[in-house]
């Protein structure tokens, strides 16, 4: 059940909004699409709500084929970033009405709006006007005119982006709370990738039009199989460094950034040709004087209990971010430009097709300078 | 200097505090400025205020007057014992004066369904332009802006000479019809439609409302500005209209009030009943007066909406 899209194609003119995406959104799951702005997400969303009519691909829900059939009769609901109220409405007109166009009773209305309303705590506000509201109520009554239906899949664009910060981690709280009262599949769309490891059980990473990598956010924090979503995660993100790679036995390879190189067995099928990043998270850099590694020190960041510490390497620069140790607190005094060792913890080290973006999967043998 | 906009400004802010007691917008900025300036602005006000003041005021003192002639030295209260008596009089005069209230009625009558189609057409066509995909939209959108480039004394006679083929001459559907199709209205309307964001009607899909309910339900009650705006000056158009009608209705039957104005003049203009014709401006100018105070709010929107004075 749930929510299944496949090979979904919409294309303007030329280019290619969505380049034949597929996933599926699992009964009571909640999916977050993840890119950056342009890059789709909400198109597929209003593919799925029925707002876009797809190129091509097939889009079901609850087990039934959606193409072509009215918004309103897909069983859904969406909850819009601008919140798109009715200005004119009454905030208990604006949940009532896709009730009131069914024909239901208006007993029943009365009784499902009141009901919502005490959940999502907006009973007070239902006599006021959408302009009466601040943007955290009026996102509430946008979930409440979505959560009124009962639908099988609710459809979230960016609702939380015109919040502001203090408002946004409230709203987030609420939304997990809402997934748990509903238990209905939520997809969520949001270029805020906080947003959407806290929320989502799984997140649909997408570029371009095209989805990379759908995975539990854990995973791909700690796996990433693209270097796109390598490098759109975590902040800062990956640091990636461009290496010459050379044949050296079957499946080894090495690798050299600046005067650094990495022994590596490469299972899958590599061309010693082709250009090659390696990569690895800020937090996995560590400071040692036996470390692998020598990359001379640009400058330092303090940040409070943490610090970035800015390196470069030949043309190439990366960020390590660290605690404040003993070791780390001399980096304060070390003059820019100084060769400073260090390593990367076991198995954090990853590297990339740099043209096609596709991670090898790689062993590390040994490193030095 | 005053610049026109600033004394603009300045005078709405002005009639605002007179009819609600708030400034509006404007407020603020008014505040902000040196007494000097004020009293410039006040000076500069009180100026174009006599301008546009003085001719109501002759109007209603000829319509208070029982001779045509001027007198002298002439007597400019009009609101004594005889001048009240005389006004009485005209009236009665001008009342059964011809037609008149035939003229008044068709004036009306005509008036009021144009500006009704006129609005709903032009809403209808503006909310397709900018909503609605249909193949040609542009182009045909192109072809109605064009209509707003050709001055109506130029398509005069070509609609006369239909209205004599299809035989419409001297009815009310002739009358009326040629004024129902507005390039203003259906543009002004497309371009406040444009303003109301997508979202609300994606939302209003998903509730289940289909394209034309989207239109009645929550377009067009969020386009209350706009439908206001093209009302009052679709009315202020229809009824001061005198070309058409000069030509559409060659039977006093079917006259409207700007043609019975004219007939004032006497025949071959030779003389002019001055205090008659005056009192008939008066008369006119009621539901004029009417509509602009129930709409004064939106008056002035509109102005601001269209960037043109009527």
């Amino acid at each position: 059940m749930g929510v299944c899209v496949s090979n979904l194609v919409v294309q303007y003119g030329t280019t290619r909004a969505v380049d034949n995406v597929s996933f599926e959104v699992r009964d009571g799951e909640f999916l977050v699409i993840l890119g950056p702005s342009g890059c789709g997400k909400t198109t597929i969303l209003r593919c799925i709500a029925g707002l876009v009519e797809p190129t091509s691909g097939e889009i079901t829900i609850d087990g039934r084929v959606v193409n072509g059939i009215y918004p309103s009769e897909r069983n859904i609901a969406m909850v819009f970033q601008n919140y798109a109220l009715y200005p004119h409405m009454t905030v208990h007109d604006n949940i009532a009405l896709n009730m009131k166009m069914k024909k239901i009773p208006k007993p029943e209305i009365e009784k499902r709006v009141k009901d919502v309303a005490l959940k999502l705590q907006i009973s007070e506000l239902l006599q006021k006007k959408p302009r009466q509201l601040s943007g955290g109520q009026a996102q509430r009554v946008g979930l409440a005119r979505a959560m009124v239906r009962d639908p099988a899949a609710f459809l979230m664009d960016e609702p939380l982006s015109n919040l502001d910060a203090k408002l946004r981690n409230e709203m987030r709280d609420e939304m997990k709370r809402f997934q748990k009262i509903t238990g209905r599949s939520i997809v969520y769309v949001t270029h805020d990738q906080i947003e959407a490891m806290t929320l989502g059980d799984r997140i649909l990473v997408l570029n371009h039009g095209k989805a990379i990598q759908i995975d539990e956010p854990r995973k791909l924090f700690d796996e990433p199989n693209h270097l796109f979503v390598a490098g759109f995660l975590g902040n800062p993100p990956m640091n990636i460094m461009p290496c010459d790679v050379r044949l050296t036995g079957a499946g080894r390879y090495d690798m050299k950034f600046g005067s650094n190189r990495v022994k590596v067995e490469i299972k899958d099928s590599m061309t010693p040709s082709a250009s090659t990043s390696m990569g690895f998270r800020p937090t996995d850099v560590i400071i040692s004087d036996d470390g692998p590694f020598r990359a001379s020190l640009d400058y330092v960041e303090l940040l409070g209990t943490e610090m970035n510490a800015h390196f470069r390497i030949g043309e190439g620069r990366f960020i390590a971010r660290l605690l404040r140790d003993s070791i780390t607190e001399k980096l304060f005094q070390t003059k820019s430009g100084t060769d400073v060792s260090f390593g990367v913890r076991a198995n954090r080290i990853f590297i990339f097709d740099s043209l096609s973006g596709h991670r090898y999967n790689a062993l590390l043998d040994s490193a030095d300078a | 200097m005053v610049t026109p906009s600033e004394l603009f400004r300045y005078a709405i802010h002005k009639f605002r505090h007179l009819l609600r007691g708030n400034g509006g917008t404007e407020e603020l900025e008014i505040n902000r400025m040196s007494l000097p300036r004020k009293l410039l602005l006040e000076a500069a006000m009180i100026m174009v205020a006599v301008v546009y003041v003085v001719p109501f005021y002759w109007m209603v003192l000829k319509a208070t007057r029982i001779s045509i002639l001027a007198n002298f030295p002439p007597d400019l209260n009009p609101f004594s014992r005889t001048s009240f008596n005389n006004f009485i009089n005209n009236f009665h005069q001008v009342w059964s004066f011809g037609n008149f209230p035939t003229w008044y009625f068709n004036s009306i009558l005509v008036s009021s369904v144009v500006v009704t189609t006129s609005v709903m057409v032009g809403a209808m066509a503006g909310y397709a332009f900018a909503r609605l995909k249909f193949r040609g939209r542009n182009i045909l959108f192109y072809v109605v802006l064009g209509t707003l480039m050709i001055p109506f004394p130029v398509i005069l006679i070509a609609s006369y000479v239909f209205m004599v083929d299809i035989g419409w001459i001297n009815s009310y559907q002739g009358l009326i019809l040629p004024q129902i199709a507005s390039a203003v209205n259906v543009f002004l309307m497309r371009q406040y439609f444009l303003t109301i964001p997508s979202e609300i009607e994606d939302a209003a899909k998903i509730d289940g409302l289909r394209p034309w309910q989207i239109f009645y339900r929550i377009s067009a009650p969020l386009a209350k500005p706009a439908f206001a705006a093209s009302a009052i000056y679709t009315f202020i158009g229809s009824w001061n209209n005198f070309l058409w009608p000069l030509l559409e209705a060659q039977t006093v039957n079917y006259w409207t009030l700007p043609l019975a104005l004219n007939f004032f003049k006497g025949a071959n203009g030779t003389q002019i009943y001055w205090n008659q014709m005056m009192m008939a401006d008066i008369l006119a100018l009621i539901p004029t007066f009417i509509i602009y105070m129930i709409f004064e709010r939106y008056f002035i929107q509109g102005i601001s909406l269209t960037g043109t004075k009527g």
